[in-house]
């Protein structure tokens, strides 16, 4: 179930955020999305994953010191997803 | 103007800043304010770097705190003692520039604005207070406003209906607007919205009238002056705020003075100075552009992108709206690189650049793009 979910973001995150030379389809579940070795996202991609996550799923974000553990990885992220999404 | 308070909130938003900037903590800048629970669990190197930059701002020799309550002391009683804080701003070249604000400034400033929220019962901030903007509007001003302080991250997914009441004034800026209308937040009643650092849109503002909003004002002015002028609505003229003397000798490039200072400054823009005292900006004199509502410069980022080993040649600019918000990079390898080397390159432009300035798009090729008339070209 989450593996198609996990594709999603790997797309939506490719196409809105992620850098020219982060080969995104090179990266899976365990890879962190604020590390240089993984999707190396800085605090302005943060918000606008935030917004995309409100955006395609209806799930929203209200605090993130309660959701830090949600952004750790991409499967963390796509866990939290499928637990909480509204679309 | 200015209580220990403040300058405690003022020194974890440089922790917090920091530690964000160099991608050491990046959800630092999106979560609620535990000020001294940061400051113990911070790296290393943040720490320093947030050392040197608080000693910077309060005008005090840099030296180690064991906390944040003894660092806040201490900062105070500098600030106390000089009266004055000092900024900083990057030009082309990347050496930092002081800009110091006196008290008898800082007054001048938030007064006279003042005058233009004389309702506001609270202000909640949502950007740093280490930042000019973020100092003037949301340390001196409630000062003389006499109004509380929220100060809350930058986050729009907040529930805002439950956070906002009658009276406050949200102090954002152009990309957390932006945001605010796309995630379809409206205002409660007389509640006033305020945007300075970049140019707003005039449809997002015009979408934030459409949201409820009571007004709406957005500040021009620059690291070197602080607030010149404000408008209310996109596509007016600003209005320059009257403790500002203007000089219009050049109709483009009109001198300004503040009241209570002999100097006259420059302002950051070309502008159309209108009725005497209406501006509209027409331009940057230099080359800086903004990014998520900082400043940044392009030839400084090229400089440090051209200091690789692996770059013969580089161009950096401001991606086209269709392509993004951010800097793209244009890059000519030097012989024995190749595209595959990008993550070396990438890894030593984020030790060096902010998240601001570190290019969002790389582009290899045989030779810089230039017109057929042999100027710089976009890609």
């Amino acid at each position: 179930m989450k593996q198609p979910v996990i594709e999603e973001l790997k797309q939506l995150i490719a196409r809105h955020i992620s850098p020219n030379g982060v080969d995104v389809s090179k990266l899976g579940p365990e890879d962190a999305l604020f590390s240089e070795e993984g999707f190396f996202l800085d605090s302005i991609d943060a918000v606008e994953l935030i917004a995309l996550l409100q955006d395609n799923y209806g799930v929203s974000i209200e605090n993130v010191r309660n959701s830090r553990a949600v952004f750790n990885t991409l499967g963390s992220l796509a866990e939290y997803i499928e637990k909480n999404r509204t679309k | 103007m200015l209580n220990k308070n403040d300058v405690k909130r003022m020194i974890s938003d440089i922790f917090r800043t920091e530690a964000a900037r160099r991608r050491l903590d990046v959800l630092a800048v999106l979560e609620p304010d535990e000020e001294e629970d940061f400051f113990s669990r911070v790296p290393q190197e943040v720490r320093e770097a947030a050392f040197q930059k608080a000693a910077a701002l309060f005008n005090y020799e840099p030296r180690e705190f064991s906390s944040l309550d003894l660092m806040s002391d201490y900062a105070f009683a500098s600030f106390v003692q000089k009266r004055r804080v000092t900024f900083f701003t990057s030009g082309t070249t990347g050496e930092p520039k002081p800009c110091v604000h006196s008290l008898e400034m800082m007054e001048e400033e938030a007064f006279g604005v003042a005058k233009l929220f004389k309702n506001t019962k609270r202000v909640v901030s949502l950007v740093p207070s280490c930042h000019l903007y973020g100092f003037s509007f949301t340390v001196t001003l409630p000062h003389a406003l006499r109004v509380p302080v929220l100060a809350l991250p930058a986050l729009p997914t907040q529930p805002w209906d439950k956070i906002l009441r009658s009276g406050d004034l949200i102090v954002g800026f152009p990309l957390f607007w932006n945001y605010w209308t796309r995630m379809k937040n409206t205002f409660p009643r007389r509640v006033e919205a305020l945007s300075s650092t970049a140019p707003c849109k005039p449809e997002i503002i015009q979408a934030l009238y459409a949201a409820g909003v009571s007004r709406f004002t957005e500040i021009y002015g620059a690291s070197e002056t602080g607030a010149i002028a404000y408008r209310h609505r996109g596509q007016d003229p600003f209005e320059i705020f009257p403790f500002w003397e203007i000089s219009s000798q050049s109709p483009v490039l009109p001198r300004i003075r503040r009241l209570s200072q002999p100097q006259w400054q420059e302002l950051p823009d070309y502008v159309s100075l209108q009725k005497g005292r209406f501006l509209l900006p027409l331009g940057r004199t230099d080359d800086c552009v903004q990014v998520a509502g900082v400043n940044v410069y392009p030839k400084r980022v090229e400089k440090v992108l051209a200091s690789h080993p692996a770059v013969k040649a580089c161009r950096v600019r401001l991606m086209r709206p269709d392509e993004g918000e951010r800097l793209k990079a244009f890059i000519v390898l030097n012989e024995g690189y190749t595209p595959e080397h990008l993550g070396i390159i990438r890894t030593y432009l984020a030790r060096r650049l902010t998240v601001h300035e570190y290019p969002r798009s790389f582009t290899f090729g045989e030779s810089l793009p230039v017109s057929s008339l042999g100027k710089d070209a976009d890609w």
